[in-house]
């Protein structure tokens, strides 16, 4: 008898355990669409637009992760894995990409043929600025980001522009992020002009792309902290604060442009250029989104 | 508490071990394999030609210019920045299985490059006219 | 992993009833650990012993491959090892799609049945032929 009382309870015991493994779940709602305005508009509208987009971007993410800290989100998917950003920690004790900043301090001191430096180009001479780029150019009427600006400046003094994806440019990039570390960001979005970029933008994150049929919104949102296979989604939030970033995969640093390329290619949609107009626009967007964070470039990242 | 109590047990726990669903093998009756009769609903097969070559002898010239449609349409995706990495290397294979005169094949493939193209220029149109759907609420 | 609050979120898995241990009996507190023992054992080698019929093993390859199905992307699936967790677990197919339309039209397109979805659509796009995706019917019928 007592026998038998064990053995349910075993067995009990076992059904649990065996259905345990199922019991997971996961319902997936259909989002509704969001109103969103896109005509041209007075400069106070623009702003209005632009403040309830990254009101109800940044409070999606406070919802979804309530337990996660706003100045957190500048270090990517650290701030939702629990399990990995341990590993991160330690790999920030010594940190990778140090000879690449000691390098790019290097090349950033290193005068042009004509004598001058890449100093001469920037306010401040070129320190503590990361956190003002990318900006809107109400003249040129395009977004320029720092490493387009900093082959503006080559090409200004006579020199080739570097290659935009990696190598001497993530070096210098990375530099001038160094001495910016924990600045503000907060781009504005103060014209016509610069609203339609901002707009495209978000049209661009927001559109599903490639054979696979992925918006990075789709991603980086929604399916936010759950996993592809092995790997857990980073959140979209804070995702143009930590880079350029050395990543392990890469075994050296990259620039932003290149990871937005990485991520298209994963669902095969074709990449943009890095710097193009699209991309270009795609960080606009981005950091107008992760307005109220700080810089924190370079990282590393898995 | 004996050793063959222990036996007898075990015995009638692995009995029972037999019957737990999740635990046990719910699977054994499978279902008879009906892929022969499965329809498809993308009408692919109507032109897979390897069905009835026999009567219909491929012709180079159409092979061209189902070819010649399918890259109109790739221009349009990528025109507006929707492109896939996958068109690339089906248009090579076709048109290098077309040279090397493999017309069931290059049919084949062109066929299936028309229909990425296709579906690349319904992403475009989709995206952007309903982008706005993949914000979360 | 951090809690996450939404209804897209996957809920925490399903907590295991605990039963007292008796202090008095330990040798039922052996057969206990024998028998669960037994049955982790066993999960594995039941995988193992369901015999796949030559298609049905078409399509677990063609399910699991990453440049295929990669189904396991997002779902959980029988022994599919790191699996991810986007989509519900695949389990119980017969009994949850009896009609073997739906179930193919879910992976042919999954937006057919929601427009919003994040699945991809496999046969629409061109990623699966309508052979690799009748293959994987199969395949899910099986588990
Ligand atoms: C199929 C899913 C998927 C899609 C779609 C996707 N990404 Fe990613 N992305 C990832 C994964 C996985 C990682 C690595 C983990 C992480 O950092 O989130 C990543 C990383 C990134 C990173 C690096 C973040 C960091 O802190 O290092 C950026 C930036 C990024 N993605 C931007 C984008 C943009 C922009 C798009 C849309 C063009 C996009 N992603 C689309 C899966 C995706
Ligand atoms: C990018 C993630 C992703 C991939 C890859 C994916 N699915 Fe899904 N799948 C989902 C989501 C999310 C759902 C929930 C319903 C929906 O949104 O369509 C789902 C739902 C399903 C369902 C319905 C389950 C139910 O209980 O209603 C089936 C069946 C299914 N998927 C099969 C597959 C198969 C087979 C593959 C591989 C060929 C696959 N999925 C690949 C994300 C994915």
């Amino acid at each position: 008898m007592r026998t038998r009382l064990w053995i349910s309870i075993v067995g009990s015991l076992i059904a649990a355990q065996c259905f345990g493994v199922f019991a997971e779940s996961s319902a997936q709602t259909t989002p509704k669409a969001m109103a969103s305005e896109q005509s041209a508009a007075a400069p106070e509208d623009i702003e209005a637009q632009v403040n309830l987009d990254v009101e109800v971007f940044q409070g999606f993410f406070a919802k979804r992760f309530s337990a996660v800290e706003f100045a957190d989100y500048r270090n990517g998917v650290y701030a939702l894995d629990e399990a990995s950003r341990e590993q991160w920690l330690e790999i920030e004790e010594f940190p990778p990409y140090e000879f690449s900043v000691d390098d790019g301090e290097t090349l950033f001191e290193t005068p042009f043929a004509n004598g001058k430096t890449y100093a001469d180009c920037f306010d401040n001479g070129g320190i503590n600025i990361r956190q003002n780029y990318p900006f809107f150019d109400e003249t040129l009427g395009e977004v320029i980001t720092l490493e387009l600006a900093i082959n503006r400046c080559r090409e200004s003094n006579g020199e080739q522009p570097l290659g935009y994806k990696k190598g001497a440019i993530a070096s210098i990039s990375a530099y001038m992020a160094s001495t910016s570390v924990d600045q503000l960001m907060h781009p504005e979005v103060a014209s016509d002009a610069a609203f339609k970029a901002y707009n495209e933008g978000k049209k661009f994150f927001y559109s599903k792309r490639g054979q696979l049929n992925f918006s990075c919104a789709d991603c980086h949102m929604r399916v936010s902290g759950l996993r592809l296979r092995a790997e857990v989604l980073g959140p979209a939030l804070g995702q143009a604060t930590g880079f350029p970033v050395y990543r392990s995969k890469w075994m050296e640093l990259g620039t932003l442009h290149r990871r937005y390329a990485g991520c298209n290619k994963n669902v095969r949609a074709l990449p943009f250029a890095a710097q193009s107009t699209e991309y270009r626009n795609l960080e606009y967007f981005q950091s107008v989104m992760s307005r109220g964070l700080t810089i924190n470039g370079p990282s590393a990242r898995k | 508490m004996n050793l063959k109590k222990y036996v007898l047990t075990s015995l009638c726990a692995t009995v029972l071990l037999g019957v737990l669903p999740g635990c046990g093998d719910s699977a054994t009756d499978l279902p008879a394999s009906d892929t022969a009769s499965a329809v498809s609903e993308t009408g692919i097969e109507n032109t897979d030609l390897s069905q009835d070559k026999s009567d219909v002898a491929l012709n180079a010239t159409e092979i061209e210019a189902v070819l010649a449609d399918a890259q109109e349409k790739l221009q349009i995706g990528s025109a507006s920045g929707f492109g896939w990495t996958t068109t690339a290397d089906l248009l090579a294979q076709a048109e290098q299985a077309l040279e090397e005169g493999e017309l069931e094949r290059a049919n084949e493939l062109s066929v299936e490059l028309s229909k990425q193209a296709l579906a690349s220029t319904q992403q475009a149109s989709y995206s952007d006219a309903q982008w706005m759907e993949s914000i979360p609420r | 992993m951090i809690k996450i609050n939404s209804s897209s979120g996957v809920s925490s898995t399903g907590s295991v009833a605990a039963a007292p241990m008796n202090a008095v009996m330990p040798l039922f507190a052996v057969f206990a650990v024998t028998l669960i023992l037994i049955c982790l054992s066993i999960q594995p080698a039941v995988a193992e012993e369901v015999a796949l019929s030559a298609v049905q093993n078409q399509g677990k390859q063609l399910a699991f491959e990453r440049s295929k199905g990669n189904c396991l992307a997002c779902h959980q699936m029988a022994d599919g090892a790191l699996a991810g967790n986007v989509g519900p677990p695949l389990l119980q197919m017969q009994a949850r799609f009896p009609d073997r339309a739906v179930l193919r039209e879910q992976i042919a397109d999954a937006r057919i049945r929601n427009p919003g979805t994040i699945m991809p659509p496999f046969e629409a796009h061109g990623i699966l032929s309508a052979e690799e995706v009748d293959a994987i019917v199969e395949y899910l019928y099986a588990l």
